[in-house]
């Protein structure tokens, strides 16, 4: 039998700062349940990390000069016309050949003005075209494309006042997904509840809950690394706006051959034609049951999954048709021959239809993202809401056979937090937390 | 075949100079104990950047850049052999206009307990505490950027924090 953990124990300050999954977790958690000492000891150092934050975040934060910034700026732009690395080769090869190589760059140049000037949109079509793409017909499956299709300088979005928190497409056109998986996790969240407190909203990260309910994820087909499947939606709180759910998936070991990858990137990029500006809600890698999350992706049938919501453009430019993509996401990775490989997966047409007619896993999703900003940012969110929101919940619940199911486990904590929430209102005015968390009802 | 470029504009370097600007100098003039050094250090870091390829390194951007930074502040400490102690006016902090006078002498005290004991610190215990509640990295991308294992990183930051909550409760019962 192991002694319990000492108060100068490593892991122990690890478990209270929120590092430790998996079995780890789960042996502290296990030998804390019976041990006050060390509960009383994981509060003190929380208390203590939580001053030295405090502390060093009110530190003053000296910026760049004027002067540095416009030396990176005129680095920057000097790199981008010119790129460094291709420069060099060109360099290099264009020894032995400066006529031939200066005709080569004019051609570059006229084609790539021809591309921009005349026929851009067209060609972006045809490419990405949903018509085209497996994922937009019903299997979402991948599509192996030989280069980026996308090209900055045809992006552009007709400039509104900023909705806070929103980032215009016209600046940022793309937001990359977060493939490294450090976050708070479910366990941080039930481990306060159970403890009779609401989580600190420092420690609930966009996204953390997100994908702690079941979702189906796309099939991987073989000999290809990753699959990627993109739903778009009505967004339940503004009609005028759409959420998306874009979820990657790695190759499962015994299912399909693995093939080592290296240098994964993913990147969603978005369309200025059909999308005005976005923000990202939340993310979190998936896990098999029961295994630790590792920052490879290309271990075995992970899954990444995001959450954005996006502002379309009131009048879609008229050569978009109904068909064209709003987002489309972009992975490149390394493969085992050290080849450059770059997956292009186009999202479906942005659709118009209300919340109960888009997919239940993305509504989960959803529920997840209320509860997410509830804690996060002590809002109240109104009780329609909520009670359509936890309809998903409610019903998959009932239908579940495994007690234990993230559903279940979802929904226990809710009610949890709604007692909670119940309890310091009733305690008196001084909280400011007092969601209105109804019951969840039972068949 | 090789298909590596850089990137076709530099938006993604002007938003990675956006977001990690402030925290880098802060890190780097801990490191060097002088802004105006710092500031010159993080600006080659950006500039190292403009040289990267986006899709190798944005996966893992910030621990790129703290250890491109780091590294440089080290080289920059090996030529000049110097480690000066934080400036007085990086070190200072805020009080909370909200608090009683008497509520922010003591918050100050307890600021200043806190800082003192994070200064007194050994240096590799101050820069992990640093860049966990500093900058929010996590124990693996602090290994990262420091090349310390993460069983390291948490054996340091669990000293450190052992120190300081010392310190405090030391400081209570005076």
């Amino acid at each position: 039998m192991k002694p319990p953990f000492q108060p100068d124990d490593a892991k122990l300050t690890a478990y209270a700062l929120g590092e430790l999954r998996g079995a780890d977790w789960a042996e502290v958690e296990q030998t804390l349940a019976g041990d006050a000492e060390g509960q009383e000891t994981v509060e003190e150092i929380l208390q203590t990390a939580r001053l030295i934050e405090l502390e060093l975040k009110k530190q003053p934060s000296p910026r760049l000069s004027p002067a540095h910034l416009a030396t990176i700026e005129d680095h920057i732009d000097r790199h981008t016309r010119l790129p460094y690395r291709q420069l060099g080769r060109f360099g290099r090869r264009s020894q032995g050949y400066p006529y031939l190589a200066l005709a080569a760059a004019a051609c570059v140049v006229g084609v790539a003005m021809l591309w921009l000037f005349v026929a851009p949109r067209n060609r972006s079509q045809v490419t990405i075209s949903p018509q085209n793409h497996p994922a937009t017909s019903g299997s979402r499956g991948p599509i192996i494309v030989p280069a980026p299709v996308e090209s900055s300088s045809r992006w552009y979005a007709a400039r509104e006042a900023d909705i806070p928190g929103f980032a215009l497409v016209e600046t940022d056109t793309a937001v990359e997904l977060p493939l490294d998986p450090q976050s708070a996790s479910m366990e941080s969240l039930e481990q306060d509840v159970a403890r009779g407190r609401l989580p600190d909203a420092r420690s609930v990260k966009p996204g953390t809950v997100i994908n702690v309910l079941d979702y189906a994820t796309p099939a991987v087909p073989e000999s290809i690394a990753f699959a990627v499947a993109v739903e778009i939606a009505e967004a339940p709180w503004d009609a005028s706006r759409r959420v998306a759910r874009v979820t990657i998936r790695t190759a499962r070991p015994g299912i399909q051959p693995m093939t080592p990858v290296m240098g994964v990137a993913a990147f969603v990029h978005f369309d200025p034609l059909r999308v005005k500006s976005y923000r990202l809600i939340g993310y979190l890698p998936t896990q098999a049951q029961g295994e630790p999350i590792r920052l490879d992706l290309s271990a075995d049938g992970r899954c990444r999954t995001l959450l954005l919501e996006f502002v379309p453009q009131p009048e879609p430019v008229q050569t978009v048709t109904s068909q064209t993509p709003a987002i489309h996401v972009r992975m490149n990775w390394t493969d085992a021959a050290q080849q450059r490989q770059t997956l292009v997966a186009a999202g479906p047409a942005v659709s118009e239809g209300p919340l109960d007619s888009i997919s239940p896993d993305l509504a989960r999703a959803l529920v997840a993202a209320e509860f997410e900003s509830l804690i996060r940012e002590d809002r109240s969110i109104p009780d329609a809401s909520w009670a359509r929101c936890l309809r998903f919940i409610e019903l998959d619940t009932d239908q579940s056979e495994n007690p234990e199911s993230a559903n279940t486990r979802f929904a226990r904590l809710i009610e949890k937090c709604g007692k909670i929430a119940d309890s310091r209102a009733s305690a008196g005015p001084e909280t400011s937390y007092n969601p209105p968390i109804p019951a969840l009802a039972r068949r | 075949m090789d298909r590596r470029t850089t990137s076709s504009d530099g938006d993604w370097i002007r938003l990675a100079v956006r977001r990690y600007e402030a925290r880098l100098v802060g890190y780097a003039s801990h490191l060097l104990g002088d802004v105006e050094r710092a500031r010159d250090v993080v600006q080659d870091t950006f500039l190292k950047l403009c040289t990267q390829q986006p899709d190798r390194i944005q996966a893992h951007l910030q621990e790129w850049l703290f250890a491109v930074c780091r590294n440089a502040c080290l080289d920059v400490m090996r030529k000049e052999k110097r480690m000066k102690p934080m400036s007085d006016a990086l070190a200072g902090n805020q009080t909370s206009p909200e608090l009683s006078p008497a509520e922010q002498v003591e918050q100050q005290e307890s600021a200043h307990v806190i800082l003192n004991a994070l200064d007194e610190l050994p240096h590799n215990q101050q820069e992990v505490i640093r860049l966990k509640f500093q900058h929010g990295l996590s124990y693996q991308q602090i290994s990262n950027v420091t090349g310390l294992s993460v069983t390291n990183v948490g054996f340091l930051i669990h000293t450190g924090l052992k120190t300081v909550r010392f310190r405090l409760t030391a400081s209570e019962k005076i």
